[in-house]
């Protein structure tokens, strides 16, 4: 029956070794977040979406932590080895917490590697707890206050406080090593270079003009071996993209699906920030139907001013004058379902074709084709025989999407309280896109591989609200389906069937 | 024995509890099983900013003094959002216009459909449904569908109103697609093609059958679609189920869409669309 190893034994040292391992893992992540809360949030995804949220940060996370490393520190300083009990609980509901993530929320497993360490940090609690000298009465005395203060632990009490005190104390310096670290992180930051050759996209934007915290307004990057380019520029793009690591710099061209603000709103910046980062000598290529000339022709008189500053401020050497601002390449189609390609270069093609979003008139969608990877990209619109006719059997299918019973019941609410303009604007934009249903039965038709839902109406602040939106889809679209987020990406390597999942940001 | 008692009431209570939670659940789900409202799974169709008319009866009481009727509830809620989610834009007649009366047994709670619940929410609709407008008043040939909805109530109004036969021709001459469910294609009776033949004559349709109606035991009614739509010269055609109710059929000739009962509503409106030049949606 007395499997349990001596006390002070070579084993039961190195088991107390590792617990206190673990132990100290959890102290240096609770510490990190006390005294660095967004460094280390950073690195679990966690970023407070609100400033006030470091409180929480530096208060709930730092405890969490600090709190398990504590008692696991205990259980190995003392004789108390059944405090390991407590860190044990907290790593087994986290395990929980992540497996239900999985299966609940339509995300890749990020945080796999966070996993695997807490499932070895646990099996080494485990054992420890079992295999520890139980055998005399001594490890059966109550927990006392006296007897948890050893001479051990109260050192490392007093080790922990002292390093709280001396990183609050050097948090300047803290500050100027991370300026290093975390400068040369993003300024050396290329998305786009990590990946294979092959056709991507990435979402800078996957929302609608409605506000929505996890999804700013429409654009999307399509990377095509060494090309990238911008597929309309919502308001609040750029700057994702910037944050993604895309070099803009690099962009080959833009091309817009129509007019609205939500899709054209970043353009001016986005043609500023392309100028400005890469020492562009051309201006940029703006594709689009009949009437980007106007939408570029206004955003280069919008940036002029500016333009001219930058010139006289950096030099045309940093900031060369001839590259400044957009060149618009409108094309016109014909009425119908025959598009045109608007770009054959480099293995790519890209092929425009009408969709219906009246009252916009031209409203267009883009299909590219890349080394046997093709995507499409729906645009603003209703269901349209068109997008059938482009989307046939491509790989990748991007499409707007609109849950209409959310929406109604929005609009209602705004009726209700007095709100009639924001309620018949709920009511209008039924009629000029597509519902979630009705876009997994274009899939189905169209025979793509994979649906991916944006320019999701309404908002998806939740989580939770991703099955309401789906609604019956399901039912029509039996291939895989995804609701976009911004910073989601999908890789599709060259010449071959994979679409891969990948966060950008 | 004190102990027995209280563990017998707690059995029937247990059972009880079974039963009521089964038959909540399991009565609707159980009818629609059977094909009462059974849920559509075909294509549905669209046609942006265009309009489609529906008609109801405005007779609402069962033979003098007999128990209250009028259209069927899913009659006309399945087809109007059916339009609707077809972006069109809908409004809705009857033989008298203003209110409409309702058959009351549409919503009860085992009956009502999808679309029910929707108009019971909906104040847009019910609007329209208590202030219709009256067909003398209403221009046919302005919209692109015109849609018959049936119930008791139609048996006794549609298919004897000259005006509604009077507009129909007008509709149908000007290239715009008719028809109706139920009781409703009664309203076809007095309808006349291009040529001055009566509508109905030597084409294909359907509407609720004579077994149905005798199913049901409601026979007084002065029109029985099946016998008077065949009279006509229609070439009636069904489905069958071991009870009628939960049978569904639908039948397109041309710019003629009719089906037989109000399973139909659903799969009318869209083929009605589809006629009408709707894309797929
Ligand atoms: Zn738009
Ligand atoms: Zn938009």
């Amino acid at each position: 029956m007395n499997q349990k190893i001596k006390p002070g034994s070579k084993r039961d040292t190195g088991l107390r070794v590792l617990s206190g391992w673990v132990g100290l893992n959890f102290m240096v992540l609770g510490i990190g977040f006390l005294v660095l809360p967004e460094v280390f949030a950073t690195a679990f995804f966690m970023e407070p979406a609100r400033a006030v949220g470091i409180n929480s940060l530096r208060g709930d996370m730092g405890s969490l932590f600090l709190g398990m490393g504590f008692f696991c520190l205990l259980g190995v300083l003392t004789i108390h080895r059944r405090l390991l009990m407590i860190p044990m609980v907290f790593l087994s509901l986290v395990i929980v917490g992540r497996l239900t993530s999985v299966i609940v929320d339509d995300v890749p497993l990020i945080a796999g590697g966070a996993l695997v360490a807490e499932f070895v940090m646990l099996s080494i609690l485990l054992v420890t707890l079992f295999l520890s000298p139980g055998a005399t009465a001594k490890h059966h005395m109550p927990v006392t206050v006296r007897s948890i203060f050893t001479r051990f632990s109260v050192i490392g009490l007093v080790l922990v406080f002292v390093t709280i005190l001396a990183l609050f104390a050097s948090r300047s310096q803290i500050g100027m090593a991370l300026v290093h670290v975390i400068g040369k992180q993003l300024s050396s930051k290329d998305g786009a270079a990590e990946l294979p050759d092959g056709l991507h996209v990435i979402f800078a934007g996957s929302g609608s003009p409605i506000p929505d915290s996890k999804r700013v307004q429409p654009c999307i990057v399509v990377v095509a071996g060494k090309n990238i380019y911008i597929v309309d520029s919502g308001p609040g793009s750029t700057l994702r993209l910037e944050l993604m690591g895309i070099r803009v710099g690099q962009v080959q061209g833009v091309l817009l699906t129509h007019f609205h603000s939500d899709h054209i709103g970043n353009l001016g910046e986005l043609m500023l920030k392309c100028w400005a980062s890469g020492a562009r000598t051309k201006p940029l290529d703006v594709f689009g139907p009949s009437g980007v000339e106007t939408v570029v022709q206004g955003f280069n008189l919008a940036y002029a001013m500016d333009s001219q500053y930058r010139v006289a401020h950096h030099g045309p050497a940093t900031v060369p004058p001839s590259g400044m601002g957009g060149v618009a390449r409108p094309f016109a189609l014909p009425k119908g379902n025959d598009g045109q390609v608007v770009i054959d270069a480099d293995g790519l093609k890209v092929t425009a074709f009408l969709v219906d979003h009246r009252p916009v008139v031209q409203a267009v969608g883009y299909r590219f084709d890349y080394k046997g990877r093709s995507l499409v990209i729906s645009g603003d619109t209703l269901p349209a025989d068109s997008l059938r006719k482009h989307a046939n059997g491509a790989q990748l299918l991007l499409h707007e999407a609109l849950q209409p019973t959310m929406i109604r019941a929005i609009g209602t609410i705004n009726k209700d309280i007095g709100r009639t303009n924001v309620a018949n604007i709920f009511a209008d934009i039924l009629n000029y896109h597509t519902f979630t249903e009705e876009a997994a039965r274009i899939a189905r038709d169209a025979e793509v591989k994979y649906l991916v839902l944006y320019h999701t109406l309404p908002p998806l602040p939740v989580a939770v609200v991703k099955k309401t939106f789906l609604g019956e889809s399901e039912q029509f679209f039996k291939g895989p389906m995804t609701i976009a987020e911004d910073g989601m990406g999908f890789c599709m390597p060259a010449d071959s069937q994979e679409i891969q999942t990948k966060w950008f940001w | 024995m004190e102990l027995f008692k209280k563990r017998g009431i707690l059995i029937v209570a247990a059972v009880l509890l079974v039963f009521a939670f089964v038959a909540y659940f399991g009565l609707p789900a159980g009818l629609r099983a059977l094909g009462l409202h059974a849920p559509y799974k075909g294509q549905r169709y669209m046609l942006k900013d265009r309009t489609a008319l529906i008609v109801c009866t405005s007779h609402d009481t069962l033979g003098e003094g007999g128990a209250k009727t009028g259209v069927f509830g899913s009659e006309f809620t399945a087809p109007y959002y059916e339009f609707t989610d077809g972006r069109m834009r809908v409004e809705v007649a009857s033989i008298q216009g203003g209110p409409i009366p309702i058959e009351p047994i549409s919503f009860n709670w085992f009956i009502k459909s999808e679309p029910d619940e929707r108009y019971l929410s909906d104040p847009i609709l019910q609007d329209k449904i208590a202030h219709s407008l009256r067909i003398n008043e209403v221009d046919f040939t302005l919209y692109d569908i015109i849609y018959l909805a049936g119930g008791w109530g139609a048996a006794y109004d549609l298919g004897t109103s000259t005006v509604l036969g009077d507009k129909i021709t007008q509709a149908y001459r000007a290239g715009k697609v008719v028809g109706g469910v139920c009781h409703g294609p009664l309203g076809l009776l007095l309808a006349l093609d291009e040529k001055g033949h009566p509508l109905v004559k030597g084409r294909r349709l359907t509407a609720v059958t004579d077994k149905q109606v005798r199913e049901l035991g409601i026979t007084q009614t002065p029109q029985h679609p099946e016998r008077n739509l065949r009279a006509a010269g229609a070439l009636f055609e069904s489905s069958t189920a071991f009870r009628d109710m939960f049978a569904n059929h639908v039948t397109v000739d041309g710019r003629l869409v009719t089906g037989q009962n109000q399973n139909a509503g659903h799969e009318v409106a869209n083929k009605m669309i589809q006629a009408a030049g709707g894309t797929k949606r």
